[in-house]
């Protein structure tokens, strides 16, 4: 039987549940003794899970794992082991190695490496010293649950009506009846074919068997249950423990789509319900549980599903074709205006809205919230704090932000990058903080939120700010700044940015370990976002991270300039003004332009991009906005709004500064997008460049 | 796939092969001839390598389809695997024909 898609849904969901384990686990120790429990029990039913599907797929290294740490587990559920923050420490460890063994097992690695091994013989012993269960006893209960007779047996009746889509998806009914036989012994067991549909219906790949079992085993009914799992979402099951009454039973009759009549049969067939029992429950045909029957046969159930898996790559063939859909409209729009049918020219406006609200949902699709990721950094602090004895809260806000998946993924290595930093370098130690009156518990925060089309991501810390003398004297030293260079303090905070660049005065375990600053600057810029940092001298810093909603698809401003296109981001276009009009005027020999009483830096992009030609009499001015500062662009023709899929630019080009992409125009031609954070940063790096020249 | 041999009012046939989800839909028009055939039908297990829940069901269809018509329907030589599947699934009673344990006699 081919087990791989079930086995790639244990895969995530067992990644699921470890992470949501681990949350728990860092909340376990502050809590009352009320949640407490509760918490605990929803560790030891994840536990359960993991070591149910573990042993439906056979994983025995995963089973008997985490069989020891559910005992240890049970235990401290019955309060005979009391919390504490060592055991906290053990259990997330141990979460951890479940998810090692569980990544082990994806990359088809039959076999445990040593240091893995090893990691685990040392966390069984540790758990033994709690819980006095060792592997070797374990080793003997899973066995003894394999194996022969035991007085402890009960019957149990489980009816099974598996969904049409079971086999297709490479699940085998057979094989959970054969899983069932590891579990215990199936007494009786019936097969029924009501579903399956006349010959001309029939589709061989869909499934329309129902199963009724009466199953004695000395399993829980979480471990029945767990075995279907992984259909139980489209199949129907009931489990009846034993001892059930009658009426369960009759309730189950009523509940599935068989005659009532024949389906009461098979339960006595199955030897589930004596014929006795059954005829006392009907003592005549009863008709108002037929008639109920078949006015619920006529509303069709309505099953409610919140949220489905899909996978990533469909989702971004999607957004792919959205895109190029987006072009193809674009392209569609533009002819009907050449053709100057109103007609056509409305349906083309109809279709061009359409358009834009199917790219607002493909977009919504790849947006997710960024708490997952937060809840992640809760664990990187608290194990941290712990190895360097600092006591630092994490404060987490605008947790349902929804930022693009791609982005998510690429930002949490540069997050936990600053977040490390933050605590290693930023917070003080407890004793420093109090002779500084300050609380002992140091704050972290992390927050996100939206901002004019973008996704802002703080980091910030109440420590002890940026160091900038050290900063200066290493920048000194290292070249990086003349001996005689005045700076400001903003551009003194922004040198550790520079490559090559760490102030770290001893090589700690946590930081400083050869990636520095520049490397997540690089990364956030990858992204097309941007870094900034504020430093206030012992109260503590902030980084700012900002980053584009999406990666796929802008809504853009169209400009010309001789024969080439450019697009701006829309969202950063502030103004457009004729260049020399009444509003703004232009000073050649300070490069600036004047608008209305502001001055503003200026870029010409015919000469920016050697563009030739000689510039028209009326020239444009776009006014660009990026993180508060503004510039101007130099166009020659302003043609308007213009949606567009961002294609990226090839290898030879991404270097090429001030071009951000480019994008297929309606007519086939190419646009180029320009880069304007790039631009931006470098007319006013341009501006400070002489302003200091000229000091 | 599936082979027809007649003989006079009876008609035997023979899967080759798997009976197993990856050729439950290559079989169908094979099987749609073995359950329209108005003669006799032996269907022999034999050679069947394979088989899954899918193969039961066409089985079970076939089964059930020729009661309907009156038309008379036997599965013989059942390999050592539809044993097995016949006993998991309790079966032997479905396909009327008391199952010939003999194992050798598949062969």
């Amino acid at each position: 039987m081919d087990l791989d898609p079930a086995l790639q849904t244990f895969y995530v969901e067992s990644r699921e549940i470890l992470e949501e384990v681990e949350d728990i686990l860092l909340r376990l120790g502050q809590e009352d003794e009320a949640s407490q429990k509760e918490s605990l029990n929803a560790i030891f039913r994840a536990a359960h899970t993991i070591k149910g599907s573990a042993g439906l797929f056979k994983l025995q290294n995963i089973v008997i794992f985490t069989h020891v740490v559910e005992s240890l587990l049970d235990q401290m559920r019955e309060s005979e082991i009391s919390i504490d923050d060592d055991i906290i420490a053990l259990l997330l460890k141990c979460g951890d190695h479940i998810g090692e063994l569980v990544t082990l097992v994806q990359q088809n690695n039959a076999d445990l490496p040593p240091d893995l091994k090893e990691s685990g013989e040392v966390l069984l012993a540790q758990l033994k010293q709690y819980s006095g269960v060792s592997v070797f006893e374990v080793k003997e209960s899973i066995k003894n649950n394999n194996g022969k007779e035991s007085n402890q047996k009960k019957s149990w009746h489980i009816s099974l009506r598996f969904g049409c889509n079971v086999l297709r998806e490479g699940m085998d009914p057979l094989s959970f009846v054969r899983y069932l036989e590891t579990l215990g012994e199936i007494e009786n067991i019936v097969t029924l074919d009501d579903a399956l549909p006349r010959l001309v219906d029939f589709d061989p790949e869909s499934c329309y068997l129902g199963l009724e079992i009466k199953f004695k085993t000395q399993v829980d009914k979480q471990s029945i249950e767990d075995a279907f799992k992984f259909i139980q979402e489209d199949s129907t099951i009931t489990i009846l423990s034993p001892g059930s009454r009658v009426s369960d039973y009759l309730k189950l009759i009523d509940e599935m789509p068989e005659e009532n009549q024949r389906l009461g049969d098979v339960l006595v067939q199955c030897g589930s319900l004596t014929a006795a029992e059954l005829a006392a429950a009907w003592p005549q045909p009863n008709i108002k549980v037929a008639l109920n029957k078949q006015d619920r046969v006529r509303m069709p159930v309505v099953q409610e599903t919140r949220s489905m898996r899909v996978d990533a790559g469909k989702l971004d063939e999607h957004i792919n074709l959205v895109g190029e859909l987006v072009i193809a409209s674009a392209g569609a729009a533009l002819r009907a205006q050449e053709m100057g049918d109103t007609t056509l020219n409305e349906l083309s406006s109809i279709l061009t809205r359409l358009v834009e609200e199917v790219r607002d949902s493909a977009l919504h699709l790849r947006m997710i919230q960024v708490g997952p990721t937060f809840n992640k950094f809760q664990r990187i602090v608290h194990d941290m704090s712990k190895d360097l004895g600092k006591e630092i809260e994490m404060v987490i806000s605008g947790a349902d932000t929804d930022l693009d998946k791609t982005v998510i993924e690429k930002i949490s290595d540069p997050l936990t990058h600053l977040i490390r930093n933050s605590v290693d370098h930023g917070i003080e130690s407890p004793v420093e903080r109090e002779e500084k009156n300050k609380p002992r518990k140091g704050k972290l925060y992390l927050s996100a939120y939206h901002d004019s089309g973008c996704v802002v991501i703080e980091v910030a810390d109440d420590g002890n700010g940026l160091n900038r003398d050290r900063i200066l004297s290493k920048a000194k030293e290292k070249g990086l700044v003349r001996e005689d260079q005045k700076l400001m303090d903003k551009d003194i905070d922004n040198l550790i940015f520079e490559p090559g660049f760490s102030t770290a005065d001893k090589v700690t375990n946590i930081s400083g370990r050869g990636v520095g600053m520049d490397v997540v600057k690089r990364n956030i810029e990858e992204l097309r976002g941007t870094i900034e940092l504020d430093s206030r001298p012992g109260e503590g810093s902030t980084f700012r991270i900002r980053l584009p909603l999406t990666l796929a698809i802008i809504d853009g401003f169209l400009v010309n300039v001789e024969n080439s296109s450019f697009v701006i981001p829309l969202e950063m276009v502030h103004e457009c003004v004729e260049l020399n009009g009444v509003n703004c005027k232009i000073d050649t020999d300070r490069n600036y332009v004047n608008l209305r009483g502001e001055i503003l830096p200026f870029i010409r992009l015919r000469a920016l991009f050697s563009t030739g030609g000689v510039a028209p009499k009326r020239e444009n001015v776009v006014i660009v906005n990026y993180a508060g500062v503004k510039a101007g662009l130099v166009v020659d023709n302003l043609m308007g709004e213009f949606q567009t899929v961002i294609k990226p630019l090839g290898e030879i080009f991404s270097h090429v500064p001030g071009l951000g992409g480019s994008s297929i125009l309606g007519n086939g031609e190419v646009a180029l997008i320009l880069d304007v954070p790039g631009l931006v940063n470098r007319v006013s790096s341009m501006e400070n460049f002489s302003i200091q020249s000229a000091v | 796939m599936i082979s027809f041999e007649e003989q006079g009012q009876l008609c035997c046939a023979q899967i080759e092969g798997d009976l197993t989800i990856y050729t439950a839909a290559e079989l169908k028009s094979d099987f749609e001839r073995l359950i329209s055939d108005q003669r006799d039908m032996e269907l022999s297990l034999a050679n069947v390598s394979e088989i899954d829940s899918s193969g039961i069901q066409w089985l079970m269809l076939a089964q059930r389809e020729r009661n309907r018509q009156n038309l008379s329907f036997r599965i013989i030589d059942h390999s050592s695997e539809v044993l097995q599947i016949f006993k998991d699934l309790d079966l032997s009673s479905y396909f009327k024909e008391p199952v010939i344990l003999d194992q050798e006699k598949g062969e």
